[in-house]
């Protein structure tokens, strides 16, 4: 028995037929010839990390956190450990990213190692569609790496709403991926790519940015800094003043991070598998006004053999609870990554002697 | 929301869909005002309020101008209609160009005066359906169009949205009729529909926006850049526009297409126009053709010999130019084109000579290029420096565009000719449905691969 399907139906296969089998060949062609593009500090860092990782003992991977906070030279001025300090840190690190970091970490040559890894809790995807679509996040997009890009949304303590939310980001990244959009238009026209991807270009010291250099020159900073000391006097007043004065104590729901403390203990076994020493670090970030002890307990319950600094204590470090200290509400500026990396400078040494003894 | 995004897709597809399963004229209209006042409120809803202003102010006109016998009342109407649509243009499109140009004008007297500049927002579109309502008074008022007594029918011809930020200028004689019209499903050329909005596509999000980056590196700094690389700048600008605008017009003619509604051609392929003349009957039409018939015609025309002619022909092509924005850049443009197109005419007046096709082909495009360094440049000091430096090959920058640039530009260029010449259009619509539409979908993969991340708004939504 023969069925007659309707003449829009039969026009609506044709066209899928003619679209995936072209959208099939377009995918190959570019995955064999097509150069990738530019895209920007991420990849600088990594083939920095990937020919001169060696070079270095004391490894910083993280976030813009990472990145605006840790000043290496200030922590080989206080350190007693013979330190060669390096910030890889880069805005927006998510799971992925911060996976392939570790990769060419591992492919390093074994000259310094152990090395001390200080690694932040990766950030999920930007629930923003020109973010699931830029040249960054399309570099990371493929089958392999949606279980990771997944895993890194289902494992977060947010409601199931968000997570939903933010996993169609990931898919939105999965289907502009698979459709191939842009891939001969970055093919074609690479230099306009390769400015786009340029999203930082301060003079750095061991990958630490000048900030000063980029409020002068990048508009985006320039406007944040500027925004951020028009209410920093009410910050310091409502929030710095207020959460300053005692420790944090409060320990939310504990369960909620079981999964994302699994995701943290795998990225540092993979660390220690390679030979290095990895340690977790939480930074200040008295902007949401969520610090609390979770995460840390969360940690000593599953994965109690997860080294963690915890510096987001407002008693640890005083004087970083004045908003002079920040550059915004969640990064310091250099002044403050000064005195934050000085600070950790002695604890990083103590945790780095001792694991050799211990081993 | 741009026809490029995927949200106009998810608009498109809801409004299409609710359209064709209603059956009632009445409800299709409103839904289609609806969907346009929602299509124009994403950008601003609160100039939302212009267009509604207009529409009631030309729908009361067009009636009381069609109930009056006396010539001077209706007058008088029709005055009314041009102080208010034009009142709202100029206050929101002219009026910081000309309170600077008065401030300017005193200051060559030794006058000073306070600054007073407004921080105006110019509301997308306006310059397009003040033309558009414009056009209906003026043919009520001419006698050549009777005014329309429903008020939903105005209304959906000033917001209609396929065309209503960008064009085609759309004359209400051709318009009204087709919305007494219930349409039918099986009357829609379907696949010339489809073709003509991958085309646009492809023009816009494939070609204008990738080349869009190199034009403006050429024209944000033109003096570290090598002559060479300002002809290249100026020849992708060329090639920008067209396919900016052209392909927004295609997106715009395919929707309306696909809506049941038929809306004019605005490009005819006018960079192989082989004079100035023959470019202005390509280019742009539905407002070279506006200009013609409520500018052009009511100075005299050409009635009143040669030199009329010219000047008739000057004034409109200066207030053409200013009409794209308020900047005199934009006059000069309009200067450079009327000057073209009064030489032009003196020329086939004078002379018998004729150029061969193809000479006439290149040397109208060199004009129409350099015309466009004004059009673009973001001032005059900037165009002049472009136009010396092309014209005297004299640029001491150093600084090159990809050679690659002119391999895409003129495989465009061909790819142009061919498609003409072959009537690629026709060969391809005329293609089996199955085959049609599997080459359909495999020019929607192609087209997706080369679409520039990001997306830009079309050019001319700025005018």
């Amino acid at each position: 028995m023969s069925v007659r399907l309707p003449p829009i139906v039969k026009s609506a296969i044709a066209f899928i037929a003619g679209f995936v089998v072209l959208a099939i060949l377009i995918h190959v062609v570019a995955g064999i010839f097509g150069p990738k593009p530019h895209i920007g500090l991420i990849q600088e860092k990594r083939g920095f990390l990937e020919k001169n990782g060696q070079n270095y003992n004391l490894i910083f991977l993280g976030t813009s956190q990472t990145f605006r906070n840790i000043d290496p030279a200030a922590i080989k001025g206080g350190a007693q450990c013979a330190f060669k300090p390096y910030n890889a840190g880069v805005p927006g690190l998510t799971l992925e990213e911060l996976s392939d970091y570790i990769d060419a970490l591992e492919s390093t040559s074994t000259v310094n190692k152990p090395r001390l890894i200080v690694f932040t809790d990766p950030l999920p995807p930007k629930p923003k569609f020109s973010d699931a679509t830029n040249v960054r996040t399309q570099a990371y997009t493929s089958i392999e790496n949606l279980g990771t890009r997944l895993q890194n949304v289902w494992s977060l303590p947010e409601p199931l709403w968000k997570r939903l939310a933010l996993s169609g980001f990931v898919g939105t990244a999965q289907i502009y991926n698979a459709f191939n959009i842009g891939r001969f238009s970055q093919w074609l026209f690479p230099e306009r790519y390769n400015s786009e991807a340029r999203e930082n270009t301060s003079p750095m010291k061991e990958g630490f940015p000048s900030l000063t250099y980029d409020i002068d020159n990048d508009p985006t900073i320039a406007k944040r800094h500027e925004l951020f000391q028009e209410t920093a006097k009410d910050w310091q007043e409502n929030v710095l003043d207020k959460y300053s004065k005692e420790p944090f104590q409060k320990i939310n729901d504990v369960k909620a991070y079981r999964k994302r403390v699994r995701i943290l203990s795998e990225l540092a076994a993979r660390i220690s598998q390679a030979g290095d020493i990895p340690i977790l670090i939480i930074f200040p970030e008295p902007e949401t006004l969520k610090q609390d002890r979770t995460l840390e307990s969360a940690i000593t319950h599953y994965a109690p053999e997860l080294p963690v600094l915890m510096i987001a204590e407002p008693l640890m470090l005083p004087e970083l609870w004045d908003a002079s200290m920040w550059f915004d509400k969640t990064h310091l500026n250099e002044r403050g990554a000064e005195i934050l990396s000085k600070e950790i400078a002695a604890p990083l040494c103590r945790f780095y002697k001792n694991y050799g003894e211990e081993n | 929301m741009l026809f490029v995004e995927p949200l106009f897709f998810l608009f498109f597809a809801i409004v299409f869909a609710i359209y064709w399963a209603v059956q009632s004229l009445v409800l299709r209209k409103s839904l289609l005002l609806v969907a346009s006042y929602i299509f124009y409120a994403a950008w601003d809803w609160r100039f939302l309020s212009l267009i509604l202003i207009s529409t009631a102010v030309d729908y009361f006109v067009a009636l009381r101008m069609q109930k009056t016998p006396s010539l001077g009342r209706r007058k008088a109407w029709l005055m009314a209609s041009l102080i208010v649509n034009l009142g709202m243009l100029g206050f929101f499109k002219y009026f910081n160009f000309f309170t600077e140009g008065a401030e300017d004008l005193l200051a060559l007297f030794g006058a000073t005066v306070n600054q007073t500049t407004l921080s105006i927002v110019l509301p997308v579109g306006i310059s397009f359906y003040t033309f558009q309502t414009l056009s209906y008074s003026i043919d009520v008022y001419r006698g050549k169009l009777k005014a329309e007594k429903n008020p939903l029918d105005v209304a959906l011809f000033v917001a209609f949205f396929p065309q209503l930020v960008a064009g085609p200028i759309v004359r209400a004689i051709d318009f009204l009729p087709q919305l007494h019209v219930r349409k039918h499903w099986h009357d829609i050329a379907f696949k010339a529909c489809f073709l003509l909005f991958a085309i646009g596509f492809f023009k816009k999000a494939c070609v204008s926006d990738n080349i869009a980056y190199y034009v403006d590196l050429i024209f944000e700094n033109p003096d570290g850049y090598t002559s060479l690389a300002l002809a290249t700048g100026t020849f992708l600008y060329a090639i920008q526009i067209y396919c900016d605008f052209s392909g927004y017009t295609d997106m715009a003619i395919a929707s309306a297409g696909l809506l049941g509604f038929t809306l004019p051609k605005n490009f005819n392929a006018p960079y192989l126009a082989t004079n100035i003349i023959e470019f202005w009957h390509r280019w742009h039409i539905s407002l070279s053709t506006w200009l013609r018939d409520y500018l052009y015609i009511s100075l005299g025309g050409n009635r009143h010999g040669e030199l009329k002619r010219y000047r008739n022909l000057m004034i409109t092509m200066l207030l053409g130019g200013l009409w794209h924005g308020a900047a005199w850049t934009f006059v000069f443009w309009g200067f450079l084109h009327g000057t073209g197109l009064s030489f032009n005419h003196m020329l086939h007046k004078i002379s018998t000579f004729k150029i061969t096709p193809v000479i006439g082909i290149l040397l109208t495009f060199t004009f129409t290029c350099l015309c466009w360094i004004f059009f673009r440049a973001p001032d005059f000091n900037t165009a002049w420096q472009m136009s010396e430096y092309l014209l005297f090959w004299s640029s001491e920058g150093i600084r090159h565009l990809p050679f690659a640039l002119w391999l895409v530009g003129g495989s465009l260029a061909l790819l142009h000719i061919i498609w003409q010449w072959k009537n690629l259009f026709w060969a391809i619509e005329s293609l089996p449905p199955k085959k049609f539409y599997a080459v359909l979908g495999g020019f929607a993969a192609l087209c997706m691969a080369l679409q520039a991340s990001g997306y830009k708004p079309f050019i001319y939504f700025q005018f």
